[in-house]
């Protein structure tokens, strides 16, 4: 992704043209999903959600001053979003009591999925924004640093943090048996 | 890399656990569902639009999350303090910071000012009448009297001021806040709950606690610090930082203060007395409290036997605790319009009660109460549950406010 066209393409979506928006949609649709359903825990509400966050997006473009900040920019409106959908839904926390929804099986993974989902819920917010972005879409970490506003480098290291935590608990809850680390 | 093939089944792992079919990103059904966004956007063809719209310091605060988060975290306490006062719950991990808050419910008032990220606000509380007055620096007020459950706004571009009747639910506090304060500080503190360190110091010649947190928020890391009075144990001063990358990118304080009076109407907070008065009723809420309220009184008075004011605020949480909705809507005429999905999330939290005692209003008596835990430590009740007997033809009483 070259950061220049991304801002000639906000650029020219503030000054009216669609086609250009239309980039930017395709460009971050999976990843505004993904960070929904990371705090919606629901893959329909969160991909409702998506639309609400672009639909906005279109509507406000011309008041981002930050063009090159369109990706985190975009986030936020996601994120309240989201809390906007949890409170209509009259929850009462954010990001504190879903647990993700797990793809239903007939095999023996089903467990393992639902201790995995459990892992995930049990990380702190950013930490879920993370590894849900990266694994929802299998996200490359630039899309994801852009998204999150944060370095390459800060993506690698606190992905492999909450993945330490994911592990831990699975050790705890005996899924892996092995040690687990990362560089 | 220990073992990089478990590093590879973790990957697997989540990518079956949370991985979907790819989510379609489909721009032409995008632009059909939503043809006025879209009309908005290709209206600026040709056109300036950056220069058109500028943006506003506020808008740029509400629609951030950074500075949104940043200018929300000075206001944590104040926000837990309106929400355990106005009957709202507060998350119990925080045993220190619960202990605080409920000091400050005592305050007959609190003042607050909060200075950063280009925000400025200041905000009344009145404990003992729900009164919560909110001023920020563009010149808008606003004033909420959750027991009468109104609401005015002053809007200084107009030099109007607004009447209108509060959702029954906006008694949990702040909740209806645009910077949505006690869900971000229950976040904030969750987040930041593994690094707090106590320490001691001075502040304007008291001696003082200092609570300091830190966490990873938003993309950025937060630090909070709180000075609290070491002897009365109420917050005196909060400073707020946000840095990014090592660099300090947002700073905000709050100052508080606890005088005996405050704001007795939106008048005294500096709007000209020539403000036009606008009403905006949502009729339709209002109804629904009424009919509940309406039914609350039929069932109190039909009932056989009504238990005495001490044993009804003691019915009251027992039932509460125990998610009974139908008791809670007879003993508090009117909570059933309440939000039931939030009152499900209520952890249930053990209570001593005083003997109810007499008030200067006719009519009304008030029942002391506190946890069992407050208590047990000081000796004395905290918190009170007012009660009338105004709408019952028996003269039964019945639960209107709390904290």
């Amino acid at each position: 992704m070259n950061p220049d066209s991304e801002i000639q393409l906000v650029e020219a979506a503030q000054n009216g043209h669609l086609e250009s928006f239309g980039i930017l949609y395709e460009r971050y649709h999976s990843s505004m999903v993904a960070l929904a359903y990371s705090m919606l825990s629901d893959r329909d509400l969160a991909e409702d959600a998506a639309q609400e966050v672009f639909a906005a997006a279109c509507r406000d473009i011309a008041k981002l001053k930050s063009k090159e900040k369109f990706a985190a920019w975009l986030a936020g409106i996601c994120r309240n979003t989201a809390r906007q959908m949890l409170r209509s839904k009259g929850r009462d926390t954010i990001l504190t009591d879903g647990q993700l929804t797990v793809s239903s099986t007939s095999d023996g993974d089903s467990q393992l999925r639902t201790v995995v989902s459990r892992a995930i819920q049990q990380l702190k917010p950013a930490e879920r924004e993370l590894i849900v972005l990266r694994y929802y879409d299998n996200l490359p970490y630039e899309r994801i640093a852009s998204v999150l506003d944060v370095s390459i480098q800060a993506v690698n290291g606190r992905l492999n943090r909450a993945k330490r935590k994911i592990a831990k608990y699975l050790k705890r809850n005996g899924l892996t048996g092995d040690d687990y680390e990362t560089s | 890399m220990k073992r990089p093939e478990n590093n590879e089944w973790l990957d697997k792992v989540l990518s079956e656990t949370i991985g979907s079919k790819k989510p379609r990103a489909d721009f032409e059904h995008f632009k059909r569902k939503h043809p006025d966004a879209v009309e908005m956007l290709t209206s600026r063809a040709g056109a300036n639009s950056a220069s058109r719209d500028p943006l506003t310091i506020r808008n740029i605060i509400m629609k951030s999350p950074f500075t949104k988060i940043a200018a929300a975290a000075v206001l944590i306490i104040a926000a837990f303090v309106g929400v355990r006062h106005f009957g709202g719950s507060i998350d119990g991990t925080t045993v220190a910071f619960a202990q605080i808050t409920e000091n400050m419910n005592k305050m007959p008032w609190m003042h607050t000012v909060v200075e950063g990220a280009g925000e400025r606000l200041e905000v009344w509380y009145s404990y003992e009448f729900s009164i919560k007055v909110s001023k920020h620096a563009n010149g808008e007020i606003k004033y909420k009297d959750f027991r009468k459950r109104v609401l005015q706004v002053y809007d200084p571009e107009t030099s109007t001021v607004t009447f209108s009747h509060m959702m029954p639910d906006a008694q949990a506090g702040m909740g209806d806040s645009a910077l949505d304060f006690p869900k971000l500080a229950i976040k904030l503190f969750e987040d930041a709950g593994e690094k707090v360190v106590q320490e001691t110091g001075k502040y304007k010649g008291r001696d003082v606690k200092i609570f300091k947190m830190s966490g990873f928020l938003g993309g950025m890391d937060m630090k909070v610090e709180m000075t609290v009075d070491a002897e009365k144990n109420i917050l005196l001063f909060l400073n707020q930082k946000a840095e990014k990358a090592g660099k300090l990118a947002m700073e905000a304080n709050g100052y508080f203060d606890y005088p005996e009076n405050g704001p007795e109407s939106i008048y005294d907070v500096g709007i000209p007395k020539s403000a036009k008065i606008v009403r905006s009723e949502k009729e339709e809420e209002k109804k629904a409290y009424d009919k509940a309220f309406e039914e609350a009184i039929l069932v109190i008075d039909a009932r056989e036997d009504w238990p005495e004011p001490h044993d009804l605020v003691m019915k009251y949480w027992q039932a509460r605790n125990a998610k009974n909705y139908d008791d809670l809507a007879v003993f508090w005429p009117g909570s059933a319009t309440w939000n039931r999905q939030a009152l499900e999330k209520e952890e249930p939290i053990e209570y001593v009660f005083d003997e109810a005692q007499s008030t200067e209003t006719q009519g009304h008596i008030i029942v002391p109460y506190s946890t069992k835990n407050y208590f047990g430590k000081n000796g004395k009740y905290s918190l009170k549950m007012r009660l009338s007997n105004e709408k019952s033809s028996k003269g039964r009483y019945y639960i209107i406010s709390g904290n």
